[in-house]
Order: C-alpha cells, then sequence, then structure tokens
C-alpha cells in the first residue's frame, strides 16, 4: 500500500498500477460495454499495457476497518439531503491536519469506512486515512475529468461529470470495478437507497440503475438539464430541473408522482424533512412544497441566490446565499426566524451539528454560527475561497478550500454523539 | 500580450542608440497635475483626486452596490481590493498612463487584466457613470471566474472567453436591454447587416460585434433560461472551443444557434416595418457620406445655410452648405474648420456637442483644445474666428445656444468635479455665470425665442437613478425650474419652434428614438407651484444655491412626429417649418430633413400627455455610511509586476541566447521600470563577458516625460558594413521628451558609455568613452487608414553629436531628417510622398542601412549601406478589395480593406561621394490582418541613374528589365 501525504509523492502509483485497478474487471455484467471500450479507447490500451507491466496493486483495496462507522457517505449525508446531524463540536476546533491536493477539491466529500475520499477539479480522486491523516491512495479519472462519488458500506460510484462511462461502481475491499456504464454528463451527485442507485443525468433525464450490476431500470426524461441532486424521503424521489420544474418520482418505477413548476432556475439540492421538500431558487424564492402531492405550501422572498442545498431539521430549515447571507426559516411557516451573514458569498452548503451551524464562504472563512440565532461563534480563516461542503465525521470537520489545501479540524474534547 | 509587446518596444527603444530617437506618432500629454488619493472601501481601492471627492464617493456607492449584485449572480468573489480609477471626464481620462495606447473619444472606460485595474472616466451623467461602473465590473467577474475554473480544471492554455461573449455579457447585465441597443439591431436585422454569430470574425472588436453580443446574450436568457449564461462561463473548462461550449451548454453550436437566433430576430423585426419607417425613406436626404451630425440652420442677411460636423474625409470638420439647393452636399460644400490637426482645434467631438448659429450669422461650436474644451466663435461671412473662450475651472463644454438677441451664449460644461451643469456667457466681458449646481446632469440648453425661459434636458426626476431625462425649463428672471415633461424614459435636446409655440425633441418613450414636438402652454409656465420639493441633499453650500424643479399643475401634449425604425436625434427649426436632424440608418449617422413638421403634428397618429402632478423629488444619490464608510488616505507609489518572461534563442551564425525580461510600475503607471537580461555567449570562457543587462527606470507623470537607465551590452554582431565584430558596451542615458501639443514635441538625450570592439578577422579593436547627444523636433497629425497614413504630415529632424572623450577615436555629428506629407485625392485615395535623409559625418560614423520593403523597395533588405543617405518616396494609395472571408470548416478568417498602391522610390546610401541613384517603381499590396500587422507585396521593377556626380543626363538613366518582387510586414511609410 503506498502511502503519501504530498502531492507528488505516490504519483507513479496512480498512472500505471492504480489506473490498472481501475479498470480491471474480470467479470463485469455490462460486457458489451467493456469490450467497445478496450476495443476503440486508447485508455481501455493503455489499461491492457498496464495490465500486462504486472501491475497488481489496486486502488481502493483497503484495509476496512471492521465496524462501520457513521460514515458521510452521501452528498447531504443522508439520502433526503438534510446536512443536519445531531452529533455537536465544540469549537474553537483545532486543525488537526491540512494536506495538499493537486487542484481545488469538488462540491462534496465523502467518507466509507473510515476512509475520506476526496474528488478534484482536475479530475483526481484521493483517499486519506481519517485515522493517520494521511493520503493514502490517488488516481486519476479518465481524460482529466472532474468527478464526484457516492458509498456504500463496501463500494462506491463515481460519477463523472464529462465523457464517456460516466458511472462505475467499485468494491472498497478488492478495489475491482464491479461496472462501468455510460450513464451520459453528471453534474450532480448520485444517490443510493436500497438496491438501487439513482443519478439525475446533466442532459435531460434521471436514471434508477441496480447497483449490484449497473443494469438501467427506468429513465425519467425533464425538459430541462440538471444541475440539482435527486433526494428521496418517505418513498418520494425528488427532483428539480433548471427550468424550474420540481418532480416528484416513485423510486422504483420512476412513474412521475406529481410535477410543480417554479417558474424560476433551479440548481441547488431540494432538501426532504417530514413531508416538505424545500427549495431554494437561483433567483428570487425558497418554496415548500408537499412531499406527497407537490403543493407549495409556502414561500419565502429570498434576496440572495441559492447555489447550494440548504440543512434541515425539524425546527430549522438553514439557507446558504450568494449574497452573503445564512437565513434560519421555519420549516412549517417559512418564516425568517434569524439572518447571519459573512463578508462574501457563501461557498457551501450549510452543516448544522448539534446547535452549530458549520458553512464555509469564499472570504476564505470557515463560519461557526449558534443555531438558535444565528450568532458568530468562531471563525477561522483559510487560505482559499471556501467552496467545497464541510462534513463532519467521528468528532472532525473536514472541508477544502480552492487553494488546494483539504483541512481536517477536530473538537479538543468531543461533545456528545449520534 | 499587447502591452507586452508595448513594453518591450518601449524598452528597445530607449537603450538603443540614436536611432531610438527616430519615430513619429501623436504624444499623450499630461496637462494636469493629479494628487492622486485611495478611498478605501470593503471591496475596492478607489483612485481619485481631490477636486472629484464628491464624484469618488458617489462611484464608490455605486462600486459596492454593483459588487454585490454581481456577486450574488456569479456566486465568485474576490479577496483583494479592486483598484478603480476614476476620472472625472474624459479629457483627464486620455492622459492616463495605466495603458501606453492613445484613448479615443470613443472610449467610456476598460479593464486592464495584468494589474486588475478598471479605469472610468465620468461623463457628467450619474447613470451612465453608473452603467460603465457595472460594465467594467461584470468583466472583472467573468473574468476572474473564467480564469479561476480553467485554473482549477488545469486548462491553463485555454484561450478563454470569447469577445462577442465578454463584451456581450458586460452589457446584458450592467443594462439589459435599452433603446439604444434596440436601435442597432433593428438597424442590423432590417438593413440586412446582421452578422451571426457562427461568422462573429468578420465584425471582430466593433462596436456592432458588441451590440450583436449583447443581443445574444439577451436572447439566450430569455430562451434558454439566464442561469444559462453562468453556466457557459462555468462550462468553459469543457472544451477549447466556445461554440462546443454552447453546444454542451445550451445544446446548440455557432450554427445551431444562428438558425433560431436569426429566425427569432426576423419574426421580432420584421413586423415593425408596418408601422415605421426607415429615415432615408421618406425624408429629404441632405447629406449621405462619412458621420454626419448635429446640424445648426443659418439665417442671416441673405443667407439661408446648414452649418453641421462630419467626419467624411476622417478628420472631424465643420461644414456648411446652403439650404434648399438641391445636390448642395456635392456642389456646394465648403469647409470651415479643419479639425484634429492643429492644437486650437484638436478634436470635434461628433455626438456630444451641437452647434448653433444667431441670427448676425455667428457660429458658436466647441473643440478640445490644450486638454479642455474651448467655445469657439465663429463669423460665418467673414469665415474667421472671432473669439476663443476658454476657462480654467470648466474642462468639457456642449451644445452652445445662442440668446434670441445674439449677445448671450447658453451651454452645458463639467468642472472638475466632474458633474455637469448649466453656465451662461456674456462673450463680450468674458462674463461666465453658473445656473446650476449639482449632482443632476444638465444638457442641451435652448433659449426661447422670447429670451426669458431655458429649456434643457436633465436626469432631476425621480426616474434619473434609471437613467431617465425628462425636459425642464429654467426661468432666466427668477432661477426657478419646472418640469416640462415628465416619465421615465430619455427627452433629449430640446428646439424652440421660431414662434416660440412648440418645442422639438428626441425621445425614446415608445422604445426608439423618435422626433417629438411638444406644444408649449405658456400661461402655465407662469402657474405658480403647487408644491416645492425639498432638496433631497445638501450639496455643501456651493454657490450658486442648488436648484430643484416644482411641481405645478398642468399637462405636456406630445405628438410623434417620426416613427422611424431606427433612431433620429438633435432636432433644429428652419425657417421653412422644417426640421433637420441627425438620423441613424445603415450604422451610420446622416443629417435628413422633414418637411412640414405642422402638417406632420396634426395629422399625428401617437400622443401622449406628461401628467406633470409631479409630487416625488428628484431621485437622491446613496452613499456609503456607517460601517461602510470609506477611508481615505493619499496615493504612494508601490510597484508590482507587469511582465516576467524568459526566451532563449537558437541563431545559426550568432548561437544560443537566453534571457528574461521584467517591467514593474505602479499602479498609476506613472513610473516604470524595464530590466533586460541574457547571454550571448557561445563559449564557456564567453560566459561572463556577454552578460547583458539593462534597467532603466521612467517617469511619466509629468508633461516632460523622462528617463534614465544603465546598461551593459556585449557580444558578436554583425552587419554589411563591418562583417563579423566583438562590442562591448556599458554606459548609461538619460532622455527628455516634451510634447508641446498633441502633434508636436520635443525631445533630448544624453548617452555616455564605453565601447570596447574588435573586428574579427583582422585583429584591430579599438576602446572608446562615447558621449552621444540629440535633440528632436517630432511632428506627426496624419490620419491613418487601413494600412497607413492618408491624410495629414509627419515630420522628424534630429540632431546629434557623439563623441570619444578620452581617445578621439570617434568623433561625428548626425543630421536626421524625414518629411512626410500625405495628400488627399478622395474619400479613399491618397498621394504620399516622403523626404528622407540620414547623414553621419565625422571619424568613425555609423553607417545608415537601406533597402528593403520599408523604405528602397525591390531591394534587397538593409544591403544599402553608407553613412550618409537619402530617399524619395512618392506613393498613390487606393483601395484594392474591400473585404473577403474564408470559411473552414473549424472557423473563419475575414479580411477588410485590401489596399492597393502604385509607386516610385529613389534613393542611395554612400560615405564619400554620390555618384549613383537606385530606384524602383511598381505596384504593391496591402493586407491588414488583425489590426496590428500589415502584409506587404511589391511587384515591379528597378531603375539605375548612373554617374550622375557628372550631372543629371537622362541618358544615364536605365531601366532594369527584370521583374523583382517582395514580400514582408509593415505599415505604409
Amino acid at each position: 500500500m503506498t502511502k503519501a501525504n504530498q502531492p507528488g509523492a505516490g504519483e507513479e502509483g496512480i498512472t500505471p498500477a492504480e489506473v490498472a485497478g481501475y479498470e480491471t474487471v474480470s467479470q463485469s455484467p455490462v460486457h458489451g460495454k467493456r469490450k467497445s471500450m478496450f476495443k476503440k479507447s486508447p485508455i481501455g490500451c493503455l489499461l491492457i499495457l498496464v495490465m500486462l507491466a504486472g501491475c497488481a496493486k489496486a486502488p481502493l483495496q483497503l484495509q476496512l476497518p471492521d465496524q462501520p462507522q457513521q460514515d458521510w457517505r452521501i452528498a447531504g449525508f443522508d439520502t433526503r439531503r438534510s446536512s443536519a446531524r445531531a452529533e455537536s463540536l465544540t469549537v474553537p476546533l483545532q486543525e488537526l491536519a491540512r494536506l495538499k491536493l493537486s487542484s481545488a477539491a469538488a462540491q462534496n466529500l465523502f467518507v466509507a469506512r473510515g476512509f475520506l475520499f476526496v474528488p478534484t477539479l482536475d479530475g483526481r480522486i484521493y483517499v486519506v486515512d481519517l485515522e493517520k491523516h494521511e493520503v493514502v491512495r490517488k488516481w486519476k479519472l479518465p481524460q482529466g475529468n472532474a468527478g464526484t462519488l457516492t458509498a456504500t458500506s463496501n463500494s462506491i460510484v463515481i460519477a463523472m461529470r464529462y465523457g464517456k462511462h460516466t458511472l462505475a461502481h467499485f468494491d472498497l475491499a478488492t478495489g475491482r470495478r464491479r461496472w462501468s456504464i455510460d450513464a451520459g454528463d453528471i453534474a450532480s451527485e448520485p444517490l443510493i437507497a436500497d438496491s438501487l442507485l439513482f443519478v439525475a443525468a446533466l442532459y435531460q433525464h434521471v436514471d434508477a440503475y441496480r447497483l449490484r450490476d449497473g443494469q438501467r431500470r427506468w429513465q425519467f426524461k425533464t425538459r430541462a438539464q440538471l444541475h440539482a441532486s435527486p433526494a428521496l424521503g418517505e418513498g418520494v424521489l425528488v427532483v428539480a430541473a433548471d427550468d424550474g420544474m420540481v418532480y416528484g418520482l416513485r423510486p422504483e418505477t420512476g412513474k412521475k408522482i406529481w410535477e410543480t413548476d417554479l417558474e424560476r432556475p433551479v440548481l441547488a439540492t431540494p432538501v426532504i424533512q417530514g413531508q416538505r421538500v424545500f427549495i431554494g431558487t437561483a433567483r428570487d424564492q425558497v418554496v415548500a412544497l408537499d412531499l406527497f402531492q407537490g403543493q407549495v405550501l409556502w414561500r419565502f422572498a429570498n434576496p440572495g441566490r441559492v447555489f447550494h442545498a440548504p440543512a434541515v431539521n425539524d425546527s430549522l430549515l438553514i439557507l446558504a446565499c450568494a449574497d452573503g447571507r445564512v437565513r434560519a426559516l421555519a420549516p412549517a411557516s417559512g418564516r425568517l426566524l434569524w439572518e447571519s451573514r459573512a463578508l462574501s458569498v457563501i461557498g457551501t452548503s450549510p452543516l448544522l451539528a448539534g446547535e452549530t451551524v458549520f458553512f464555509g464562504a469564499l472570504d476564505r472563512h470557515l463560519y461557526a454560527i449558534h443555531a438558535r440565532d444565528g450568532e458568530l461563534i468562531w471563525r477561522q480563516e483559510l487560505h482559499g475561497r471556501v467552496r467545497t461542503n464541510p462534513i463532519l465525521w467521528q468528532g472532525h470537520l473536514i472541508l477544502a478550500s480552492e487553494d488546494r489545501e483539504l483541512y481536517i479540524f477536530g473538537s479538543p474534547q468531543p461533545a456528545g454523539g449520534d | 500580450m499587447k502591452r507586452r509587446m508595448l513594453l518591450l518596444l518601449v524598452l528597445l527603444a530607449w537603450t538603443a542608440t540614436s536611432e531610438g530617437q527616430y519615430y513619429f506618432g501623436r504624444n499623450k500629454v499630461q496637462y494636469n497635475h493629479f494628487e492622486w488619493q485611495i478611498l478605501r472601501t470593503r471591496h475596492f481601492d478607489i483612485y481619485f483626486y481631490p477636486e472629484m471627492r464628491e464624484l469618488a464617493e458617489i462611484g464608490a456607492t455605486y462600486a459596492e452596490e454593483a459588487y454585490s449584485r454581481l456577486e450574488n449572480l456569479t456566486n465568485y468573489s474576490f479577496n483583494h481590493p479592486l483598484p478603480l480609477i476614476f476620472y472625472s471626464n474624459h479629457f483627464h481620462f486620455q492622459q492616463t498612463n495605466t495603458i501606453p495606447n492613445l484613448i479615443p473619444e470613443g472610449v467610456g472606460g476598460f479593464f486592464e487584466f495584468l494589474k486588475g485595474r478598471v479605469v472610468i472616466p465620468a461623463t457628467g451623467s450619474l447613470s451612465e457613470f453608473e452603467h460603465v461602473i457595472n460594465h467594467e465590473l461584470v468583466h472583472v467577474f467573468t473574468h476572474g471566474r473564467a480564469n479561476r475554473i480553467l485554473k482549477d480544471h488545469k486548462r491553463t492554455q485555454h484561450a478563454g472567453l470569447p469577445l462577442w461573449f465578454t463584451e456581450g455579457i458586460a452589457e446584458y447585465w450592467s443594462e439589459g436591454w435599452d433603446s439604444e441597443a434596440e436601435m442597432f439591431i433593428r438597424d442590423a436585422v432590417l438593413a440586412g447587416h446582421l452578422v451571426p454569430l457562427s461568422q462573429m470574425y468578420r465584425i471582430y472588436g466593433t462596436f456592432l460585434m458588441y451590440k450583436e453580443g449583447q443581443a445574444i446574450c439577451k436572447f439566450i436568457a430569455e430562451r434558454y433560461g439566464e442561469e444559462k449564461l453562468l453556466q457557459l462561463i462555468e462550462n468553459i473548462w469543457k472544451a477549447d472551443n466556445f461554440s462546443e461550449v454552447m453546444k454542451l451548454t445550451l445544446g446548440v453550436d455557432y450554427r445551431e444557434f444562428d438558425k433560431v437566433w436569426l429566425y427569432h430576430l426576423k419574426k421580432e423585426k420584421y413586423p415593425l416595418m408596418e408601422e415605421n419607417d426607415a429615415p432615408g425613406m421618406i425624408t429629404r436626404h441632405l447629406t449621405d457620406k462619412g458621420i454626419s451630425t448635429k446640424p445648426a440652420f443659418a439665417s442671416y442677411g441673405e443667407q439661408r445655410e446648414i452649418v453641421f460636423m462630419s467626419n467624411r474625409v476622417g478628420y472631424s470638420n465643420i461644414y456648411r452648405m446652403p439650404y434648399g439647393l438641391e445636390r448642395a452636399e456635392k456642389q456646394h460644400l465648403e469647409t470651415l474648420v479643419d479639425g484634429e490637426r492643429t492644437t486650437e482645434f484638436e478634436a470635434f467631438n461628433l455626438l456630444r456637442s451641437k452647434l448653433d448659429v444667431n441670427r448676425r450669422g455667428l457660429l458658436a461650436f466647441v473643440s478640445k483644445s490644450r486638454g479642455h474644451d474651448a467655445l469657439y466663435i465663429y463669423a460665418l461671412s467673414q469665415k474667421q474666428i472671432l473669439s476663443r473662450h476658454q476657462f480654467d475651472e470648466i474642462v468639457t463644454i456642449s451644445s452652445p445656444s445662442w440668446s434670441p438677441d445674439g449677445n448671450r451664449l447658453a451651454f452645458a460644461a463639467t468642472g472638475f468635479g466632474g458633474m455637469r451643469d448649466l453656465y451662461l456667457l456674456d462673450p463680450a466681458t468674458e462674463g461666465l455665470t453658473k445656473l446650476t449646481n449639482d449632482y443632476y446632469d444638465d444638457r442641451d440648453p435652448a433659449w426661447s425665442p422670447d429670451g426669458r425661459v431655458l429649456a434643457f434636458s436633465s436626469d432631476r426626476t425621480e426616474y434619473g437613478r434609471q437613467g431617465a431625462y425628462n425636459l425642464f425649463f429654467y426661468h432666466l428672471d427668477s432661477g426657478e425650474i419646472e418640469y416640462a415633461t415628465y416619465g421615465n424614459h430619455r427627452d433629449y435636446a430640446p428646439a424652440w419652434s421660431p414662434d416660440g409655440q412648440a418645442l422639438a425633441l428626441t425621445s425614446d418613450r415608445d422604445g426608439a428614438f423618435n422626433l417629438w414636438m411638444l406644444r408649449v402652454p405658456h400661461q402655465e409656465i407662469q402657474v405658480a407651484t403647487t408644491a416645492r420639493l425639498d432638496n433631497p441633499y445638501k450639496n455643501g453650500g456651493l454657490a450658486p444655491a442648488p436648484l430643484y424643479p416644482r411641481a405645478i399643475n398642468g399637462a405636456a401634449e406630445m405628438r410623434k412626429l417620426t416613427s422611424f425604425t431606427t433612431g433620429a436625434f438633435d432636432p433644429e427649426w428652419t425657417d421653412r417649418g422644417s426640421l433637420l436632424f441627425t438620423a441613424f440608418e445603415r450604422f451610420n449617422f446622416q443629417i435628413r430633413e422633414l418637411e412640414n413638421v405642422a402638417e406632420v403634428f396634426d395629422k399625428a397618429k401617437v400622443s401622449v400627455v406628461d401628467t406633470l402632478h409631479v409630487r416625488r423629488p428628484p431621485w437622491a444619490i446613496p452613499k456609503l455610511n456607517g460601517e461602510m464608510s470609506p477611508t481615505q488616505f493619499s496615493y504612494k507609489r508601490k510597484f508590482s509586476l507587469d511582465i516576467a518572461q524568459s526566451q532563449i534563442t537558437q541563431d545559426p551564425i550568432f548561437g544560443a541566447a537566453g534571457g528574461a525580461q521584467l517591467a514593474m510600475s505602479d499602479m498609476l503607471g506613472n513610473e516604470q521600470y524595464h530590466f533586460l537580461v541574457f547571454n550571448n555567449a557561445q563559449t564557456r570562457s564567453e560566459f561572463l563577458e556577454s552578460f547583458n543587462l539593462a534597467v532603466s527606470r521612467f517617469d511619466l507623470s509629468k508633461r516632460a516625460n523622462h528617463a534614465f537607465g544603465l546598461y551593459h551590452f556585449a557580444g558578436r554582431y554583425y552587419n554589411y558594413a563591418e562583417g563579423y565584430f566583438f562590442e562591448r558596451r556599458y554606459g548609461g542615458f538619460g532622455a527628455l521628451s516634451y510634447p508641446l501639443s498633441v502633434f508636436e514635441r520635443v525631445e533630448a538625450s544624453v548617452n555616455v558609455r564605453q565601447s570596447h570592439k574588435r573586428w574579427e578577422g583582422i585583429s584591430v579593436a579599438r576602446d572608446a568613452l562615447l558621449v552621444s547627444n540629440f535633440v528632436s523636433y517630432v511632428k506627426d497629425n496624419s490620419l491613418w487608414g487601413p494600412s497607413g497614413p492618408v491624410d495629414g504630415r509627419r515630420l522628424n529632424v534630429s540632431l546629434g553629436y557623439t563623441v570619444d572623450v578620452r581617445h578621439s577615436n570617434v568623433n561625428f555629428y548626425t543630421i536626421l531628417a524625414d518629411y512626410r506629407h500625405y495628400f488627399r485625392l478622395g474619400l479613399r485615395n491618397a498621394y504620399a510622398v516622403r523626404l528622407q535623409t540620414q547623414y553621419n559625418h565625422g571619424k568613425e560614423a555609423y553607417p545608415f542601412f537601406m533597402g528593403g520593403s520599408w523604405d528602397l523597395r525591390l531591394y534587397p533588405r538593409w544591403r544599402i549601406w553608407g553613412q550618409k543617405t537619402f530617399l524619395v518616396s512618392q506613393e498613390l494609395r487606393f483601395p484594392f478589395i474591400d473585404g473577403f472571408a474564408v470559411a473552414f470548416p473549424f472557423g473563419g478568417l475575414g479580411f477588410s480593406s485590401i489596399r492597393g498602391a502604385l509607386f516610385v522610390d529613389a534613393g542611395n546610401a554612400w560615405d564619400q561621394k554620390l555618384d549613383r541613384i537606385l530606384g524602383s517603381t511598381g505596384f504593391g499590396v496591402r493586407l491588414r490582418v488583425g489590426g496590428f500587422l500589415v502584409l506587404r507585396y511589391d511587384l515591379g521593377r528597378r531603375f539605375y541613374w548612373n554617374e550622375i556626380d557628372r550631372g543629371l543626363a537622362p541618358g544615364k538613366l536605365k531601366l532594369d528589365r527584370r521583374v523583382y518582387q517582395q514580400f514582408f510586414f509593415g505599415w505604409d511609410f
């Protein structure tokens, strides 16, 4: 196992040997696709050469801990995309580790079985051992493509924003690719629920794939492109399109239950709490819909544009807005509870951790404000703009800044827990 | 990149020897000395000078508001203060050293991306000031966002966003869509010269491209969704070709987009023809050439004339022609004042200032002169300037209007503070009275025939923040101001009918600029106010007291006189009841006449009534306060890098050379340092002695620019006269350049250097401590066409003396003279003459080199040399091909204005005796590429005139039978 904590170190382990692991699959169920890729794609040829070169180690062949942790396997933590945890952190936080990446990190980070997965915008994925705070793997995606991922307890699914074979499923323990398919360009975060993988592809279709073998189960087409990720709660899959159309779908069949036109662009992922869906639009409104019927329950006139998924729990809907404000609304009524201000655009989704809201801003600061009244509790200056959503794992607050730094913060004395 | 090239050229020019003094060009004159201050706000460092403090504060507010809006719109922000450099007017702006180029009248501001500077002049209109701030900040945000995305995705070699998109989105995100944009696009669609997106290269960098870009961005937002504009920027990393980025973002590439967009435009604009007309189809043509604007009707004695401005010959001049005669433009046009050639008439602004003629035939007009505007009074009958009026406290003047008795003038003007107000001038006594004094933009005064009221256009209305202008009456007896029109639209250029019963004006109240007429309700002008509106802010007690319009009970009925698809401006009454005006059509401005105006008014289908029950005060200017309050401090020069580049070259004769260049300057560009380091050693032993170093400092902050520097140059050189030699020179130089005006300057320099020269092969060496002094006079008022000058004159006379003060090995004097005269034979043809001599005389005088496309054509380049040269060139320049475009599957190239030339050159170089003249004659073609490069091809024959020392006998003239050709680059002489 190659270990490295510098961006240059271990690079040689990525390109030949680890790409071999990335692509080496002997029993893929999508034979046609794989065959075709190996025949036509220079990357496929390269992979064969690499295999023949005798590389044995796979990139994801990780030594997994015995007990699964409370991992952050999906953007927004759960299928409702709530970005809320009961676990709290005591601020001020201490910087436990800072790791250098090859480029700015993508919007979302993921943790599976104690390993942090960091996709970067130049098309690499870093794997960090969160116990040792070390980069243990990194590899480059085909075509230098930027990707995102989602994970189960023993596998990850990588989705890519551009190109061919944009969806691939890997086994964490063996590092073997289970399957890969051409799912179209994907600008949003996939979602795994039960045995299905839901993907909102950029060019106007939502697909459900069988996680086991990548077989498509259904497809739902939209009129506009899809930048927002799907959310799932109470048996309803909610998808929002760029043109403001929001759809409630049956996750088993893809059949439309309802649709609602918000008449304004939606780029931020909807979030679900109880029987409500909350959507921040990229113009001037935040809307709550009935999860089962799609009716508008309330609208909030929001001066800022919303580009990031809100955080939500039973009593708070936290909005991160491009006008530099974080606003808390009452989920039931849409009433403004408080407003807090950063020095610049809020660059991340908020993270609701116990009584504290964490978020990053383009003013190069990580903020912690009180969930009760929005009062600033703590602020930490980072080296670059913050565009990567903070996540919480085992008393660690993890995020990245635009200047290629990955930060791991921790409480001096962890308090509480799930 | 352009800046890099310019800096490099400047560096080479200053660090070279005497040849460095030898060039032409107009001057950027530092007429004013600015005491720069900085206003620091949350996101900006605003550079300003104390006279414009109020304007800078207003600009700071606008900038912060724009920042918040763009931050929200683009989801992006900056982590350092953005430098905004404000000037209170365009004339001060033209003195900026942030870029080396001369800034034309039409440039309203720019974003310079090396230092991230935004440089903006005020115009007198705060809404326009706000618009330009917003426009430039859109550039800053889109440039920053796109660069960040490319950097994150490691796409550092990407070409970036295309110009049509960056300019289009800057206009669209700063002003959306307005009647001016509508006018240009309507005209382009209906006249059939709209250029599809896939062929945008044909109009690269033109104003039409900017407006088409704005229209495209509007269409994308409306058809595909406003979020797509931002996504086009965010997806830039996905493809090198922006057409492909569009395909990925919108689902259509350039060609597919064209189908949808052009169809949409046709469907939208063609129906306009049912109710509207093209100006040229229903009104009388008075002019058809160049851009002709601002007609003034002159009726004095028996004369009835039209006076106007035009750039029909390239220069902007003032013309007149008889009124009422057919073909007057072709047969009776007379140039009254030549502009852009002398210090007195540096520039007429064709679109800014009207002309006016009183009943005694005195023409009042405005010209830029020595850094600020002057008001001239010109007697039409005597054809001479009677008086010139220039005021220290006034920078720009516009639209003079004579009083009915012809003794006083009203005009609009801006001072150093940048606000435009109304003034009265008594030319006889030079008595100047300021009528208004506030932040509102007051323009286009027009004196009523009874002499009691000034009608004028102003943004002192509640809609002023949105750019609206209404008409107002200024009562000269009481100083009261009243509304004449009211609403959220733009009413400009009021013109009283001769009987004082009506006002003609131009207004965009129905979406396009057209001529309207307002019947003036005389009795209502005298109605007492019903509500005096409060002053929305205090202006610090500046005298005279600020004036605010009062509400009156009444209504203004207006009727639309013209329904043009494009636009009509600057109405001017004649004594026949017709209106002269400037019409926009086919991307040009021409003067037209609308006849029988009273009849048109009576039959007008469109009429509106402006209710004048105005209750709300004029708009108030927001200012930063509380925690947003700016802090002020004095500017101190801090230097940052402009360029840093290294290069390695390989030459088959001189071997390899490697080096680096650095340039640094302060934020305002007033002080610049240039560094040059390279080594051209061919062997290890030569390494130390072959180091070339130069450092120079330029101070451009004052009118007299000066520079000094040190250098060490060494290496093997070759020229045809001396063969191979090694020379090592080190020393220093000082130079001074003082512009007498935009067109003339004097220069002086001194250069002291130690020179060690060793000729190869003959083992001869010499040492010298050389001192060179040069003084030069340079004049240039030439007008440039596509490939070089076509009018005006250029002159350079330099005298120099070089002496070896230690060994007396070198001792020679230098005379350089170059005179070029361009005779205009027609609008597009010119005859050019060049007379040039270079004369070095004395011990070890340098040789000059001739031959090639730049001087003696059809001879090998720089293969003729001697200590003395002379050259006579004559050339007939004419249009050859007006344009052609080449379309490839991956894109296209457009070429325009390919010029032809017939030439005759004669000259030679000699040391002791000139015994032969070399000559050439032939035909040439000039192709301009990309706005900065001209490719030249010459074809013809040589001739020789031998034994001229025995007399210029015709029999000694020989024509070489061979045909020679030459291909090179460079502008025409």
